[in-house]
C-alpha cells in the first residue's frame, strides 16, 4: 500500500483560502490509513468550522472515489458533483491527486497529505515499514527476499558496512541492519556462496523519471 | 418529546409502545446504588452465589451479608433473586416499577407489557415482527438494565393490576451484559409461567423473546481495508472475498466498534446509524439559538454509554432545562469522530463521551478504544482550538448521580473557556 | 622491486609499520593543519587524510593531501568515501589524485549524512566501496573507466581498505573483506583495538587472504571516553580493566597512551603488517602515543 501523512490543517486552510466552494474527495484504494468517505467527512467539517463563521456562503462537502488513480474511475465518479466547485482537496496519495487534475484541468486540486513510500501494514505493531523503492530492477531472488536498496539507507549491495551494532543500522538505532538479517536468512538457507557474490553498481537509468508504460490492446 | 423509531436511537421510544418520562428511581437517603438491609436478611447467601462479580460475602465472625459496592455492578440479580426482599435499590425497585405500570395503563389502556433489557433496545424490526406474530401490537414499554433484574413480585402484581400478557425481551444469554442476568431472567420468566399454568393462565401470559443487536455490513460500500476484521474483539469479522467484509452473526455481540472504526462508513448497527444520530443532533441543534438567547449556560452533547449510567436515562432525553442533549450509545466503543465533529459544527459548545469506569467495559474493553479515538480526535481538533470542547468520564451506576457531578463540571470548564472562534479557527 | 609509495615499501620490506591520521580543517587555508602534520612527520610513513569524516564539511581531501605532501613533504593517504560523490567524480578525483602525485589511497563506504551538520543534504552512495575498489581496479589493470572507455594513461595507486574485527556478526564482516581482497585490496586499516584477544581471532579467520593489515589504535583520554565509544562505536570493544585504570589515574592521557603501548606489545606477534594511530584533532597525542610505543622498544 502507498502509506500517506495527512498534511497540518493550517497548510490546508492556507491554500484553500481564495475558494468558496470545496469538495473533499478521498480514496478508497490503497492509501493507509485508509482516506475514504470517513476521511473526506472529517476534513469537510473541519473546513467547514474554520471557515463558515465568516462567510455564510461557504460550502465544503466530502465524496469519496474507488481509486483516485483511475482516470476514468474519477471521471465518471466526480463529474456529477463537480458542479459549481472551486477547488478539490484530495485525500488521494501524490498520484491520485494528479490523476484528478488530468481529469479536471480547469479545478485547482490540492493534496491533503504527504505521500510518504510503499510499505506494508503490521497489524500486531499497528506500523507500517517501507519496503519498496520501485527501482525497476528487483534484486530480491538474490538478497534472500529483503531488499537492501530500500531497507539499507545507503543502498549498498556488497553490505553490511561497518556501522552495524547489535544488528542495528548506524543511521537509526531502532531500525535492523538489512544486510545482517539478508545474511542471516541466507545463511538459514544455505545460500552464503550467493551471498559472497560480488553485486555491480545500480543501474539508475532504469528509474529515470517520469516513467510509463504503455499497455497493448491485446491484453 | 416523541420520535419516530426508525430515526431515534433514543431509549425506550417504539412506534407503538409508550415511553412515559418519568423517574424510576427512589429518592433513599443513601447514595448507594444496592445495598442489604440486614433487618431482613435471613443469611440463605443465595445472593452471594447468584452474583456474577463475587462481590457478596458473609462476615465470617458475624455472618452478616454485605455488598462490595466496588465490585458490584449494580446489575440487579441479587436484588430480584432474594426469597425475603432484603435487598434495595435505589433503581427500579418494586414500587416504582409497578407505579410505572399503573400510570401507562391509566394513559393508554395498553394491557400488554413488554420488558426491555438496555442491550435490547431500541427494539428491532426483527423484534418487532415477532412481537406482531405473538400478538403483541400496542404495548407498555419497560426497560431495564437487565431483564434478570424484574422479580417474581413485580410480575405477579402487575399481573394483578391487569396487564394479560408479558414479554420479556433479554439480549442473547451468551452476549449479557452481566453475565447471568439474561439466563436467570429468562428461567424466572418460565418458572412464573409454570405457575401461572397450575393457577389457570393462558399459557403465553409470560413470553421470552431473545434478541441481540448486530452490526451489518453494506457490501456495496465496503472497500474491503480489513480494518474492522482486525480490531473486532470477538474475532466476529473477517474479509470472506477480495474487497468484502462479513459479520457472523454468531459472534457478533453489537458494540459498535467496526461501526465507528469503518473508513467507508459501510457498517450499521440497527437504532445507531449514522444518519440517524446526525438527524437527532441536527434536530437538537436547531433548538441552540433559542436556549443560547435565553441564557448564557452552554449547550452540551452528552454520548453516554448506557451502562455507564442507569437512572439519568430514563429521565426525558431532551433535559430541555439543563441544556444537556443525551445520547445513548450501546458502548463508548461506538462514539463517532464525525458526530463529534458535526455537533461542534452544528453549534453545540462541547461534547462530553461517558464510558463506563476503566476495567468494567461490559463489550470487551471500548471504554479503553473511545478512550483513544477521543484522544486522536483531540489532537485533531487542536488544530481549530477546540479540543478542550471535547472530554471523556468514566462512571458507573453503583454510586448515585455520577453522571450529574460530571455534566455539571464539565459544563463548568466549557463556561470558562473564551467564546467558541468564530473568525478563522486556526489563525493564531 | 619498485615501489609506488613509501607505504608501500614499508608494508613490504619493513618489520612494523606506522601511519598516522589528519582531519582538514574546515577553513579555507591549509595553513590550519600544517603543524600538526610537521608534528607527526617524523614518526609515520605515511598518514591518512581523512573525508569529511563523520560528514562534517570540512576543506576537501585531494586539495589536503596535495598542498600536505607539497609543502611539508609527509606522504599522505587519500581517504576517499562513497557518500558524498557519484560513479563519475569519484573517477574524476582518482585521476586527479594521481596526476597530483598522491601515491595512497584508503576507499571507505562512509558514514552516513544525517550524523554531520548537514543532516538535510542528499546522500549520494552511487557506489560501495566493494563497487569502488572494483572500479580503481579496471582502471590501474585494463586502463578503462566503469564504462569501459580507455584511459589516456592509468593511474598507479597503492590501494587499501577498512576493516573492523570486533563486529558481530563477523563473518559478513570477513566476507565483504574477501571481496574487497579479490579487487586487489593491498592493505586494510582497522577499527581502533583495545582487546588483543579480539585481534587473535580475527587474523586467524583471515589467514587465507593475502592483505596488509594496519591495526588501528587510539589512546583512551578517560574513562568518559571510554563509556562512549563502547556505546557508540560498534566493534570498539574495551576491557572493563582499562577503564578502571583510566578511573583511578591522575594522568588519564598518560595511562591511556601506556596502555595502547602494552595493547601493541602484544599484539606485535600476531602477524599484522603495523598499526595506525589516530586521535581526531590532537595530532599532538598522535605523536606523542608514536613516540611512546618506539621508546618502549616493543617494535
Amino acid at each position: 500500500m502507498i502509506v500517506t501523512k495527512e498534511k497540518p490543517l493550517e497548510e490546508i486552510l492556507g491554500f484553500l483560502s481564495p475558494y468558496k466552494k470545496i469538495l473533499v474527495v478521498g480514496c478508497d484504494g490503497c492509501t493507509t490509513p485508509p482516506r475514504g468517505l470517513r476521511e473526506a467527512k472529517t476534513y469537510a467539517t473541519l473546513i467547514e468550522m474554520s471557515r463558515k463563521p465568516k462567510n455564510k456562503n461557504f460550502e465544503c462537502k466530502a465524496t469519496t472515489v474507488s481509486k483516485q488513480c483511475d482516470n476514468y474511475d474519477c471521471a465518471t465518479t466526480l463529474t456529477p458533483q463537480i458542479e459549481n466547485v472551486d477547488a478539490i482537496l484530495s485525500f488521494a496519495c501524490g498520484v491520485g491527486v494528479q490523476t484528478l487534475v488530468d481529469v479536471f484541468p480547469e479545478i485547482p486540486i490540492y493534496p491533503g497529505q504527504d505521500t510518504i513510500f510503499l510499505g506494508s501494514q503490521d497489524r500486531d505493531n499497528a506500523a507500517m515499514y517501507e519496503k519498496c523503492i520501485s527501482c525497476g530492477d528487483c534484486i530480491l531472488g538474490e538478497t534472500g527476499g529483503i531488499c537492501p536498496r530500500t531497507r539499507c539507507p545507503k543502498g549498498l549491495l556488497n553490505g553490511p558496512c561497518a556501522g552495524h551494532m547489535n544488528e542495528k543500522c548506524e543511521v537509526d538505532r531502532e531500525k535492523d541492519c538489512a544486510w545482517v538479517l539478508i545474511y542471516k536468512r541466507m545463511k538459514d538457507a544455505g545460500q552464503l556462496d550467493k551471498f559472497r557474490e560480488f553485486r555491480k553498481p545500480r543501474n539508475y537509468q532504469i528509474s529515470t523519471a517520469p516513467q510509463q508504460i504503455v499497455r497493448s490492446s491485446s491484453e | 418529546m416523541r420520535e419516530e423509531r426508525d430515526s431515534s436511537p433514543l431509549r425506550g421510544e417504539t412506534v407503538r409502545g409508550e415511553q412515559m418520562a418519568e423517574h424510576l428511581t427512589e429518592q433513599i437517603e443513601t447514595e448507594i446504588g444496592v445495598k442489604i438491609n440486614d433487618s431482613y436478611c435471613g443469611r440463605c447467601t443465595i445472593c452471594s452465589s447468584i452474583c456474577p462479580y463475587e462481590a457478596i460475602s458473609s462476615d465470617e465472625k458475624t455472618g452478616e451479608v454485605n455488598i462490595d459496592i466496588e465490585k458490584c455492578q449494580v446489575c440487579g440479580i441479587c436484588f430480584s433473586a432474594c426469597p425475603v426482599s432484603a435487598i434495595e435499590t435505589i433503581y427500579y425497585n418494586v414500587d416504582s416499577l409497578i407505579n410505572y405500570v399503573k400510570k401507562a395503563m391509566r394513559k393508554t389502556d395498553f394491557t400488554k407489557l413488554v420488558l426491555t433489557c438496555q442491550g435490547t433496545s431500541p427494539l428491532q424490526r426483527e423484534t418487532m415482527d415477532k412481537l406482531k406474530k405473538h400478538g403483541v401490537s400496542d404495548f407498555i414499554s419497560l426497560r431495564l438494565p437487565c431483564v434478570g433484574r424484574a422479580p417474581t413480585e413485580f410480575l405477579l402484581k402487575a399481573l394483578a393490576l391487569g396487564i394479560n400478557k408479558i414479554v420479556a425481551i433479554p439480549c442473547e444469554e451468551d452476549y449479557c451484559r452481566f453475565e447471568k442476568g439474561s439466563m436467570i431472567g429468562t428461567r424466572r420468566f418460565l418458572l412464573t409461567q409454570a405457575l401461572l399454568n397450575q393457577l389457570g393462565f393462558s399459557s403465553d401470559t409470560l413470553t421470552v423473546i431473545r434478541s441481540l443487536n448486530k452490526a451489518i455490513i453494506n457490501v456495496y460500500r465496503c472497500i474491503g481495508c480489513g480494518d474492522c476484521a482486525y480490531i473486532c474483539p470477538y474475532n466476529a469479522i473477517e474479509l470472506a472475498a477480495p474487497g468484502v467484509a462479513q459479520i457472523n452473526p454468531d459472534k457478533c455481540s453489537g458494540c459498535g466498534l467496526c461501526v465507528a472504526v469503518c473508513p467507508a462508513l459501510a457498517i450499521e448497527l440497527e437504532g445507531f446509524e449514522h444518519e440517524s444520530i446526525s438527524q437527532s443532533i441536527s434536530n437538537y441543534s436547531s433548538l441552540i439559538p433559542e436556549k443560547k438567547s435565553k441564557s448564557k449556560t452552554p449547550v452540551i452533547l452528552v454520548f453516554c454509554c448506557q451502562w455507564s449510567e442507569f437512572p439519568a436515562l430514563d429521565k426525558n432525553q431532551s433535559f430541555s432545562n439543563e441544556n444537556v442533549m443525551l445520547l445513548e450509545l450501546p458502548c463508548s466503543a461506538r462514539v463517532d469522530s464525525l458526530h463529534i465533529l458535526e455537533a461542534l459544527h452544528s453549534g453545540f459548545d462541547g461534547v462530553l463521551v461517558v464510558a463506563c469506569e476503566k476495567s468494567e467495559c461490559k463489550l470487551e474493553k471500548g471504554n479503553e478504544k473511545a478512550e483513544e479515538r477521543i484522544s486522536s480526535l483531540k489532537k485533531l481538533l487542536a488544530q481549530v482550538n477546540l479540543e478542550n470542547r471535547l472530554e471523556i468520564c468514566f462512571t458507573s451506576p453503583r454510586y448515585m448521580g455520577e453522571l450529574d457531578k460530571n455534566i455539571k463540571s464539565f459544563m463548568e470548564r466549557i463556561s470558562s473557556l473564551p467564546e467558541k472562534p468564530h473568525i478563522g479557527a486556526f489563525e493564531k | 622491486m619498485s615501489f609506488v609509495s613509501s607505504l608501500q615499501k614499508s608494508l613490504a620490506t619493513s618489520k612494523f609499520t606506522i601511519t598516522g591520521e589528519l582531519t582538514p580543517p574546515k577553513s579555507a587555508s591549509i595553513e590550519d593543519v600544517l603543524d600538526g602534520a610537521k608534528l607527526i612527520k617524523d614518526d609515520v610513513v605515511a598518514t591518512n587524510v581523512t573525508d569529511n569524516p563523520t560528514s562534517r564539511v570540512v576543506m576537501s581531501t585531494l586539495a589536503t593531501c596535495h598542498l600536505i605532501e607539497k609543502q611539508t613533504g609527509l606522504e599522505t593517504i587519500y581517504q576517499i568515501t562513497c557518500r558524498d560523490r557519484n560513479r563519475l567524480a569519484l573517477q574524476s578525483d582518482i585521476l586527479a589524485a594521481n596526476a597530483l602525485g598522491i601515491k595512497n589511497i584508503l576507499v571507505l563506504t562512509g558514514d552516513y549524512i544525517t550524523m554531520g551538520d548537514h543532516p538535510e543534504a542528499k546522500p549520494v552512495f552511487d557506489l560501495d566501496s566493494v563497487q569502488l575498489l572494483w572500479a580503481i581496479k579496471r582502471m590501474q589493470e585494463e586502463g578503462l573507466d566503469l564504462a569501459g572507455k580507455k584511459l589516456k594513461t592509468p593511474p598507479k595507486l597503492y590501494v587499501g581498505a577498512a576493516v573492523n574485527p570486533g563486529l558481530d556478526p563477523i563473518e559478513p564482516e570477513i566476507i565483504r573483506l574477501e571481496k574487497k581482497v579479490a579487487m586487489d585490496t593491498k592493505f586494510a586499516q582497522s577499527q581502533c583495538l583495545y582487546d588483543p584477544t579480539v585481534l587473535e581471532k580475527f587474523m586467524d579467520q583471515i589467514s587465507h587472504l593475502d592483505v596488509k593489515i594496519l591495526v588501528g589504535i587510539t589512546p583512551l583520554l578517560s574513562a568518559g571516553m571510554a563509556k562512549w565509544m563502547v556505546k557508540n562505536c560498534p566493534g570498539v570493544i574495551i576491557p572493563d580493566e582499562m577503564i578502571k585504570r583510566l578511573k583511578g589515574a591522575e594522568d588519564k592521557v598518560q595511562e591511556g597512551i601506556k596502555m595502547m603501548v602494552e595493547v601493541v606489545s602484544e599484539i606485535a606477534s600476531m602477524g599484522v603488517a603495523g598499526i595506525h594511530v589516530m586521535v581526531p584533532e590532537r595530532a599532538d597525542l598522535v605523536a606523542e602515543t608514536v613516540k611512546a610505543i618506539k621508546a618502549s622498544g616493543v617494535v
